[in-house]
């Protein structure tokens, strides 16, 4: 923990919760480049939380990726990492910040970024926390829902989704905003997620959190990302949205995306370091126009357009979109195209109002 | 330190049995994979003419701070006393390391392996910064993190035989970090298809990672993969020279490795070629067919040199260029 990290509510809380439970060392003035951070941090340090103070900007857009069309969303800047240790995750390579980190001064920093969603009344603000870490694997701790979900719920022009691959959705249950809340929930085959997705909830798990969640009026979301090649993967996808039909009502999710497998050159070496049993590198992948390296362009497309026929055929307009493709691969594997990132950003901003209405 | 205080330091040369000189796997020593050849010549000759540096070690021994070439050589001309200067108690670990580097690289070029040594024994007794700033650069090697620990792996994890493929510069210190990922077994079987094939760096390089996908993913060591029917063809075709021995070893490699935009890419390019174009014009490499478009490059003198060329290509077929559809990916995947 920073020197100037745990006298802040969320500091304070999580040292409260935890007292007794965990040793605690308190870091001086080099603060999160500390060398005394050495020796404590094991591996990818998943086993550490680090309690500090963000300097940085709260809410930025996601950094997308060039070249490919993108969706626009905001990230609200909570942490980074998370306790779950999924083989593909692209965390992994960003070891010059190790350990799971919580932003001690995120509500000192809230006001602002209402300040600017309020500002700009004419403009839909699409944010998450759930980019550089789970949204909810930490509630517990941190809280984050019961702080968030009441600021957000009140702005007319924003809609704020937490996205998760836990079953950890106590603290969402206890508030009683349901308005331009989204909870969503990553969600990949059994194969892929018993085999990669470490110490995340299994599926069904995670379905039944998201059951539980619409039956308390929520509005729900889904992410197949990343999607992965593997023996008997059409069968598998499909099994798991046959498991989406026994626990959700399609009417009540306001969408779906699809990505697949894609990593930056870097992190590969330490895929293979780190899980060396994987079988997330074993498919053909070439470079992407964004220096990503990404399945040949027939397999994506046959990956999408096999998972959106399943999802078709479950519900006709359940909000399905694309992660980081190219306007040819929206075409032949959605049918249709948002043309770019404006265009797919339009899109989703048109299941916000579908979704909640528009002020 | 000057001369004259280091004479006056030591005692006057003392002849040592040659027995009780720690030789093999001394803290100071820095060579690898020389040919006595000459230095014995030089001995029966001329003599010793510098006398090794020794220095009292554990259990009555001397350990060789400087001079174990010349010790190899006199063991084998079968002497039993070396006449030796016997560096004093008062000498540090520290400094005998530094008489031995500075005498080391002041008289020859140090292979790779022996670099390697030089980087690991150095580190034992120098700060890390300083082997950075003050000892690799000595060496000619950049002062860089992740170059010292490849050196560091280059003489702790190579065995032996490897270590001589290193040193005789049949795998180049840049393969080194792509070897060292393989297992023990894997990496035998490497350089032993290397002594048969001589590949460049380059494609030494990119054959690591395509046999490091191929037996990962399909659950089989190196020398499995090169005992394969497909394999073994290439290796004692005896058709082929070795350069193209290489390409064919590497483009079987890249087949089984991405079988799909293997098909697709060679079915380009006969298609692009069936076409037969006018020497004006070039069709780009396809990068993958991740563009959505194709390119092509038309070189001309002027405007009706231009119409002529367009005449040209509208009377070829060119519809038959066609992108790779998702159909493809039904086989594969």
């Amino acid at each position: 923990m920073d020197l100037d990290a745990g006298g802040r509510e969320i500091g304070s809380k999580i040292l409260s919760t935890m007292h007794g439970r965990a040793p605690v060392h308190r870091i001086g003035q080099g603060g999160s480049n500390s060398s005394e951070l050495e020796g404590i941090t094991l591996d990818l340090g998943k086993d550490v939380l680090h309690l500090l103070s963000y300097k940085g900007e709260f809410l930025k857009p996601c950094p997308g990726t060039k070249n490919y069309i993108c969706c626009g969303y905001q990230i609200l800047n909570v942490g980074t990492n998370c306790p779950m240790d999924c083989s593909y995750c692209i965390l992994q390579s960003y070891f010059n910040h190790p350990n799971i980190r919580v932003f001690t001064n995120l509500d000192e920093k809230l006001e602002a970024v209402l300040d600017e969603i309020d500002s700009n009344p004419g403009r839909i603000y699409r944010i998450g926390t759930g980019e550089f870490t789970d949204s909810l694997a930490l509630d517990h701790l941190t809280g984050w829902a019961q702080m968030l979900i009441p600021l957000f719920s009140a702005r007319k022009n924003a809609i704020l989704e937490l996205k998760t691959k836990t079953d950890n959705i106590d603290g969402v249950l206890k508030t009683s905003e349901r308005d331009r809340i989204i909870i969503s929930w990553s969600l990949n085959s059994a194969y892929i997620s018993s085999r990669e997705e470490h110490r995340a909830p299994s599926l069904r798990a995670r379905l039944e959190a998201a059951r539980r969640c619409q039956a308390e009026g929520f509005i729900v979301g889904f992410h197949f990302d990343p999607m992965i090649v593997h023996p008997g993967w059409e069968e598998g996808y499909a099994r798991t949205v046959d498991m989406l039909d026994s626990a959700i009502d399609p009417k009540r999710v306001i969408w779906i995306s699809m990505g697949s497998m894609r990593y930056m050159p870097a992190l590969k070496s330490v895929i293979r370091r780190r899980h060396p049993k994987t079988c997330i590198l074993d498919g053909e992948f070439v470079p992407g126009f964004d220096g990503k390296m990404r399945y040949f362009k027939p397999i994506r497309i046959e990956l999408y357009r096999a998972l959106c026929e399943k999802l078709k055929a479950w519900h006709p307009d359940p909000g399905l979109y694309l992660c980081m493709e190219s306007d040819d691969i929206w075409k032949q594997s959605m049918g249709w195209s948002p043309g770019s990132s404006k265009g797919l950003a339009c899109y989703l901003d048109s299941r916000v109002v579908r979704s909640f209405g528009w002020q | 330190m000057p001369l004259q205080c280091f004479e006056t330091m030591c005692e006057p040369r003392k002849r040592i049995h040659i027995q009780i000189l720690a030789a093999d796997q001394g803290i100071f020593r820095m060579s690898f994979g020389f040919d006595p050849g000459s230095l014995l010549e030089s001995i029966r000759q001329a003599g010793l003419l510098n006398p090794p540096l020794v220095y009292p070690g554990d259990s009555g021994t001397m350990d060789i701070v400087c001079g174990y070439r010349r010790v190899s050589a006199l063991k084998e001309l079968g002497c039993t006393h070396v006449p030796c200067v016997v560096l004093p108690d008062s000498f540090s670990r520290e400094r005998c390391m530094l008489l031995n580097f500075y005498d080391n690289i002041a008289t020859r070029s140090l292979n790779p392996v022996e670099k390697a040594m030089a980087c690991r024994r150095l580190s034992s007794l120098f700060p890390r910064r300083e082997v950075l700033s003050r000892f690799m650069p000595a060496l000619g090697l950049p002062s860089h993190e992740p170059t010292l620990d490849l050196y560091h792996a280059i003489d702790t994890e190579l065995d032996e035989e490897i270590k001589d493929a290193v040193a005789a510069g049949r795998v180049p210190v840049k393969s080194v970090e792509g070897l060292i990922q393989f297992p023990n077994q894997d990496r035998r079987t490497l350089c032993d298809l290397f002594s048969k094939i001589r590949f460049n760096v380059n494609q030494q390089l990119q054959l690591f990672d395509l046999l490091s996908d191929i037996t990962l993913r399909d659950h089989k060591s190196i020398a499995e993969f090169i005992a394969e029917d497909t394999m073994k063809r290439i290796l004692d075709d005896e058709a082929m020279n070795t350069p193209q021995k290489a390409r064919a070893f590497l483009d079987r490699c890249r087949r089984i490795r991405y079988p799909l935009l293997y098909r697709a890419e060679k079915r380009f390019k006969s298609d692009v070629e069936s076409l037969k174009l006018p020497r004006e014009v070039e069709i780009a490499d396809p990068e993958y067919f991740e563009p959505s478009e194709f390119k092509m490059e038309i070189q001309f003198k002027d405007g009706a040199h231009l119409k002529n060329v367009i005449r040209k290509l509208l009377g070829l077929p060119l519809e038959r260029l066609e992108r790779p559809s998702d159909g493809d990916a039904n086989d594969v995947i």
